[in-house]
């Protein structure tokens, strides 16, 4: 189920922003960023496994990379560096329907300011901060709901998951 | 505690290198401009596995396939008679880029870049059908961009949209007054204009003025159509002008595109 779940996000990330009018640039409030709130999502099922969870997160953004944005090794990065996040907020807080939309708002955040960072760093672009809130407003949205989808689906069929909450 | 202080530093140390070999994959990842061979054939392998998903989606697109071929047409508007004249022309005035020397490459858009900050796509041709790096990239409703990078099975083409500080294209302004130069190197992403700087300030532009390519450069053949003047803006010291530029390509919405590659001479 985990596997499925994956490739349906992974690949409906890509067709929700490529054959649907709300794409990157002209950034309506529904752009997707599915694979990364998967990831947030599953977190419960690696628990127990954290290096497992890393090493996924590692995967996926490769793939991410390879398949949405030919930045090779960038999202790769950043989507380990989001699943640590993770593990540090959920160990404090546990994951349940009030907790994962401010988990996802924060890490959402986080990933593009991680992204301005190292454009500014490399001198690739100039973003400035207005840009980013743009982008993070923009971002947030479907996401959030997407999440609570993921997540009520992941309790619902998943026995382990919900033991693992 | 000799034990615990050793353990330290090579946790210190670790960590040290983590972050090293971390910036410095990052600034690879950016700052590449050129796939290496591992990266090429996960790349090919990902441009397969996305023909496959994405099947039912393009062929929703197939409509709008149709006129791609016309496309190049349009842009070379030649017919048997003026190509003659215009070798007779090159010839004269030793022109080396001229519309008449490319070959059409048409290609399928397979994705667009997902991250908000660039601007490429990613189409089904790579350098089995003869795409090269810097080829120009157009539709039938002008210029889009050029190859940045390529794999056996796919390229990547970054739009004119990009706000890269090092992609300037030399552009013509033809209006009713004459003719004028600016360079094309910015795009007002809120907006959908293209930006258009160093326009001297006494040239006489008016709103609805034809910006093509101008040949200047060596890179873009002159005279394929970019867009019209929609804004014209007289800079703070009142030196130059800023010119911007409406498109006619919805950007968000670009399936198939033409790759002009350079004929052998």
């Amino acid at each position: 189920m985990k596997i499925v779940f994956l490739c349906f996000s992974f690949f409906l990330d890509g067709i929700l922003s490529n054959f649907l009018s709300f794409l990157p640039n002209t950034l309506s409030f529904c752009t997707p960023l599915l694979t990364l709130v998967f990831l947030v999502v599953i977190f419960p099922l690696y628990k127990k496994n954290k290096k497992k969870y890393f090493l996924t997160a590692g995967i996926l953004g490769f793939c991410y990379d390879l398949f949405y944005t030919n930045l090779l090794f960038f999202n790769a990065c950043l989507f380990v560096e989001i699943a640590y996040l993770t593990t540090i907020f959920c160990k404090r807080i546990p994951l349940n329907y009030g907790t994962l939309p401010i988990l996802l708002i924060l890490l959402i955040g986080i990933y593009h300011l991680s992204t301005i960072f190292f454009l500014h760093l490399f001198q690739v672009l100039n973003p400035t901060l207005g840009d980013f809130f743009y982008l993070w407003t923009h971002t947030i949205f479907l996401n959030v709901l997407m999440g609570e989808i993921f997540y009520f689906i992941f309790c619902f069929c998943h026995k382990k998951y919900v033991k693992a909450l | 505690m000799y034990k615990r202080r050793k353990d330290r530093k090579k946790k210190l140390l670790w960590i040290g290198i983590t972050i090293f070999l971390l910036f410095f994959v990052l600034f690879y990842s950016l700052t590449s401009s050129k796939l290496s061979f591992i990266e090429m054939i996960g790349k090919d392998t990902a441009t397969l596995i996305q023909k496959v998903v994405l099947f039912p989606f393009t062929a929703l697109n197939e409509e709008k396939g149709k006129t791609m071929t016309e496309s190049y047409t349009i842009q070379k508007n030649v017919n048997v008679h003026l190509e003659k004249e215009i070798e007779e022309l090159k010839e004269l005035l030793k022109l080396n880029h001229t519309l008449t020397e490319y070959t059409p490459i048409n290609a399928m858009v397979l994705s667009r870049n997902r991250s908000y900050w660039f601007q490429n796509i990613t189409v089904d041709k790579g350098k089995k059908d003869g795409v090269g790096k810097d080829m120009i990239v157009i539709t039938s409703d002008g210029l889009i961009g050029k190859v940045s990078k390529t794999s056996y099975l796919s390229s990547e083409i970054s739009l004119i949209t990009m706000n890269d500080v090092n992609y300037k294209i030399s552009v013509s302004i033809a209006g009713n007054k004459g003719e004028s130069f600016a360079i094309l190197n910015g795009y007002e992403q809120k907006k959908g204009l293209l930006k258009l700087t160093g326009v001297d300030k006494t040239a006489a532009l008016e709103i609805g003025d034809t910006v093509t390519t101008s040949g200047l450069g060596g890179m873009y053949p002159r005279g394929i159509y970019i867009g019209k003047i929609e804004k014209i803006q007289e800079d703070k010291y009142g030196l130059s002008k800023t010119v911007y530029v409406k498109s006619k390509q919805d950007f968000n919405q670009i399936h198939y595109v033409t790759i002009l590659k350079e004929k052998e001479k």
